[in-house]
């Protein structure tokens, strides 16, 4: 189970890459990303939703509520292009830092 | 009993709303999650009561978590609005609910803010003078500085003949302009006649250097020609009401016809310099009496101003003109000269040592008042901060439990802070722009002078950073102090910073109560210093004495005349003709023939009439008044002073020839009892008497004792209509008295700004401790409700209530007794005559700040022994 900071610090970039791909809800959001990591990135499921609500304020994501057709409500999240280049930022960070890492280890282990 | 999910759910939601951070949105969406999830688990083959008790466990343990996250994200909302109007709110009605101590509050901030800002904008209008000239940074006046055996003198006027030498020699001159000073003269246009005191004549580079713009007229032409005038604005309308006033003809003192070539608008009142006609330098004809010709070196007579290129140096630039003056001015030399060139901007603000001839050719004011308001307004500020801190402090007892519920529905640190500096802002904002309401009347009322267009600004910018930081400060401080408790502690009122603040608090109080007794002290030492002024022997009788002025043509003859006819007024006592006893005098020096060439006494003289001393109810202590019968008296006699007769050293100085003011062997006839013909900032010096039949200047009628001035005017004023039937002369009037409360008319306007500041202040400070002791005291409310059911006095309750502040109050004016001691010691030694520094101030502020004390602690106890404990306790 990773750290609660790196888990912090990951929220964003992985809710932006899964929405990057389509709109979906929350629920989605989570089973998806659960399947990706193979369960080793547990989020605490409802504190998914301050972070949605946060994303949305910030104009990155946009929702919308759709009526199921078993009549019940469930909102929908996409992303919005700012969405998208605060995306491109996240993901040249990250690969920085995964790159940074990997030529330290890789070093150190030789 | 079967599970029913629906049923579980409405729970879990009810469990929701009690929260503040879930809408129902949120809420509505937790349960579509929750929905599938319940879904989920029940296909992993979990009971739905175990899947649904799952969620509850893995999801919903801590809410309060969940709830704190979501209230987090909305506060970010928003751009923040939402929070804000909600601190808005939530101020507003804690300003309403302690509706009483917002009153106080904004009030106290109010009136101190008001003061703040009424000072900074006298402030800026006296350091504003002469701003206004576009070359105001490249002109200058030329002073003389004479340093004598006698001491030293410095002339604002120089010899006509050194402004043009000026500008020929010097390098970096590019222009002088030289003026002459009118005595007050009349002007008469046809019917329409008014005695005038500010009229200069001025050559036309005059306009070309400073800055006083022509509404009419071609400023490249006016003042070139002989006998042309330039006029303001408002003598445009006195004179010829709304008729243009281009090509009429003034006729100056009866001898000039002068023509209107130009009018300009009226001088601003931050102008050193100030006039209402200007007429051409060419008109100016030294009469035939007059002893020096325009080619003069001698003639100390004239105001020179001086444009340099810009950038130049004016010091340099000294040294060269005192080698020109002293190359060409070969008087005796038992004196040293010195040239000062002085920047037209110093001169309002910088002139203290220097004569101002007829009793106030320019505009001058003491920094030392400026700094003397600066000071009050810091006290202003200080008193107004520790007023509003105080108050706002001991409120925020009453708010801990508002705080510590906030803290418990998740208020983060931040956001208490944030709360807390929204309601001091909004507060103090409030009180600023109340203040800014009262200055506007005030000024309106003409209190004070208008803002300069180009001080607005920085004023206005100088305001509001006085209310961001009070209310910052105050906001930050509290809001830090209230964040960092313990929940407990705020639920509980049991602050743990309680002793510790308290003894902060005591010290704020302690300074508070200091400031308060010192201006107290302070303003009663000024208003005793000047009212001494008014008071003390002046060393002539000035009571019932009208001075007129007496001049244009043919006045010898009309001397007589009105001498004759004022004769016959049974209410006059006596009359002379003479000295406006104004300040001004002429001055000459004095040498005793035995005395070597180089040593004199520098003395100032008046040319009086007969029964002078008869008027002025002069004493003479030795020897005779000039007397009718002996002719010789106006040849050659002078009378001397106490002082001049102490200096001169006689053992007996009657019948003694001395070389002074054009007199090769005047004789000393009598010696007179000090008097004061200036202003008590001088102290006396040595002065003379001369004889004088030549023209008049002034007649000074005395009225016999016990007549009401008002009737003795209007029988002079007959009088004078019956002497000078033609009605070309007009009557113009004013008591001594008047006169004399003149010569301190700036040691009274400042005294009333200080009095007026000063009365702020102590109201501001009045209003603080009235606020803090009626915060104390319903803080300690419950305390001294059980006080009283146990069967407390009265004397046990005002121990309670705040006894410790009469201490306090008294320890702080016994501290603030030896530092105004102190400032007043100096500030009193710039008098040459002044009021003792009495012990009686002291003991009278300190009683009367006691006395506050006491009442407003009287006041407070009376509230709470009003209140019925029941009725307060019952609710426990």
């Amino acid at each position: 189970m990773s750290s609660k900071e790196l888990v912090g610090a990951s929220t964003v970039p992985i809710i932006l890459s899964v929405l990057s791909e389509g709109e979906n809800y929350g629920y989605a959001i989570i089973k998806q990303v659960a399947a990706f990591s193979g369960g080793k990135l547990a989020w605490s499921e409802p504190m998914l939703y301050p972070v949605l609500h946060r994303l949305e304020k910030q104009g990155l994501i946009k929702s919308e509520w759709r009526v199921l057709e078993n009549g019940r409500k469930r909102k929908y999240y996409g992303i919005t292009p700012e969405g998208r280049a605060a995306l491109v930022d996240k993901k040249a960070e990250w690969v920085d830092m995964i790159q940074v890492m990997h030529k330290l280890w890789q070093f150190k282990l030789t | 009993m079967a599970f029913d999910l629906e049923k579980s759910l409405s729970c879990w939601r009810k469990a929701l709303r009690r929260h503040k951070g879930f809408e129902e949105g949120d809420i509505a969406e937790l349960e579509d999650h929750f929905r599938e999830r319940f879904i989920d688990l029940c296909h992993q083959g979990l009971s739905e009561e175990a899947a649904f008790q799952q969620i509850l466990d893995t999801d919903y343990a801590n809410l309060q978590h969940l709830d704190h996250a979501y209230q987090g994200e909305r506060a970010i909302g928003h751009n923040g609005m939402a929070l804000f109007t909600n601190f808005l709110k939530v101020g507003l009605r804690s300003i309403s609910r302690h509706s009483s101590y917002s009153m106080l509050n904004i009030l106290g901030l109010t009136v101190g803010f008001a003061g703040v800002f009424g000072i900074l904008i006298y402030l800026q209008q006296e350091l504003s003078y002469d701003d206004f000239h576009e070359n105001a940074d490249d002109l200058y006046r030329v002073n003389l500085h004479f340093t004598r055996a006698s001491g030293e003198i410095h002339y604002p006027i120089i010899p006509p003949a050194f402004g043009p030498e000026l500008k020929a020699n010097l390098p970096y001159v590019q222009n002088v302009a030289r003026l002459r000073y009118a005595y007050p003269i009349i002007m008469r246009h046809e019917q329409t006649s008014f005695f005038e005191k500010k009229v200069f004549f001025a050559e036309s580079a005059f306009l070309e250097m400073f800055s006083f713009p022509l509404t009419m007229g071609n400023p490249d032409e006016v003042l070139t020609a002989p006998n042309t005038a330039v006029i303001t604005e408002s003598m445009a309308r006195k004179y010829f009401d709304t008729a243009s006033p281009l090509g009429k003809v003034i006729n100056y003192n009866n001898e000039i016809d002068l023509e209107v070539v130009g009018v300009m608008e009226d001088v601003p009142a931050n102008s050193h310099f100030q006039f209402d006609f200007l007429i051409s330098f060419e008109t100016f004809k030294p009469g035939p009496g007059s002893l020096e010709p325009l080619t003069s070196w001698r003639w100390l007579g004239f105001l020179t101003y001086v444009q340099l290129q810009p950038g130049a140096e004016a010091e340099a630039l000294q040294g060269m003109a005192t080698e020109l003056f002293m190359a060409n001015n070969n008087s005796s030399n038992n004196r040293t000269v010195a040239v000062e060139i002085q920047p037209l901007k110093d001169i309002y603000l910088g002139s203290g040592g220097i004569s101002n001839p007829q009793g106030g050719l320019f505009k001058i004011n003491d920094p030392k008042n400026l700094r003397s308001l600066a000071i009050v307004a810091a006290l202003i500020i200080i008193i107004a901060f520790f007023n509003y801190f105080n108050i706002l402090a001991a409120l925020m007892y009453t708010r801990t439990k508002e705080v510590g519920v906030r803290k418990i529905l998740g208020s983060s640190r931040a956001r208490i802070i944030k709360q807390m500096l929204v309601e001091t802002c909004l507060l103090v904002l409030l009180s600023g722009l109340l203040s800014m309401l009262v200055i506007w009347l005030v000024s309106g009322l003409g209190y004070l002078p208008g803002l300069q267009p180009e001080a607005i600004s920085w004023v206005l910018m100088l305001m509001l950073g006085l209310c961001a930081s009070f209310g910052l400060i105050n906001g930050l401080y509290l809001g830090t102090m209230l964040a960092s408790q313990g929940i407990l502690a705020l639920i509980n009122n049991k602050l743990s910073l309680r002793t510790s603040r308290f003894s902060i608090r005591k010290a704020i109080l302690l300074v508070q109560y200091g400031i308060s007794a010192s201006l107290i002290m302070i303003s009663l030492i000024v208003v005793d210093q000047l009212s001494f002024f008014t008071q003390k022997d002046l060393g002539y009788e000035e009571e019932g004495i009208l001075v007129a002025g007496f001049r244009g043509e043919d006045v010898l003859n009309k001397k007589e005349t009105f001498r004759n006819v004022l004769a016959t007024n049974p209410l006059v006592k006596a009359v002379s003709f003479g000295p406006a006893l104004d300040g001004s005098a002429s001055g000459s020096p004095l040498r005793p023939l035995e005395w070597p060439e180089e040593e004199v006494i520098q003395t100032a003289y008046f040319g009086v009439d007969y029964d002078f001393d008869r008027v002025i109810g002069l004493e003479v202590l030795a020897g005779r008044f000039f007397e009718r019968g002996i002719a010789a008296d106006s040849v050659d006699a002078i009378l001397i002073n106490e002082t001049l007769a102490e200096r001169l050293g006689f053992e007996n100085p009657l019948g003694k020839r001395v070389d002074f003011a054009g007199m090769a062997e005047a004789r000393i006839i009598g010696v007179f009892k000090d008097f004061h013909h200036q202003s008590m900032h001088h102290e006396i010096g040595p002065m003379a008497l001369e004889m004088w039949l030549g023209p008049p200047r002034n007649v000074l009628v005395k009225f016999n004792t016990g007549v009401e001035a008002g009737d003795a005017i209007r029988a002079v004023a007959t009088n004078w209509q019956a002497a000078f039937p033609e009605g070309d002369f007009p009557f113009e009037y004013r008591l001594l008295t008047d006169q004399i409360d003149g010569l301190y008319n700036q040691e009274h306007d400042f005294a009333f700004l200080l009095k007026l500041f000063t009365a702020m202040a102590i109201f501001v400070a009045v209003m603080g401790m009235y606020g803090f002791s009626a915060v104390s005291a319903h803080i300690k409310i419950k305390q001294i409700c059980i006080r009283r059911v146990l069967g407390a006095e009265l004397g046990q309750i005002a121990r309670v209530v705040g006894a410790d502040f009469l201490l306090l109050s008294f320890v702080a004016s016994l501290l603030a007794v030896p530092v105004v001691w102190f400032i007043m010691n100096q500030w009193l030694a710039q008098f040459a005559y002044r009021a003792p520094l009495s012990s009686s101030y002291f003991v009278l502020s300190v009683v009367i700040v006691t006395l506050i004390t006491s009442l407003t602690l009287a006041v407070q106890v009376r509230r709470v022994m009003h209140i019925r404990p029941a009725r307060l306790l019952r609710s426990e």
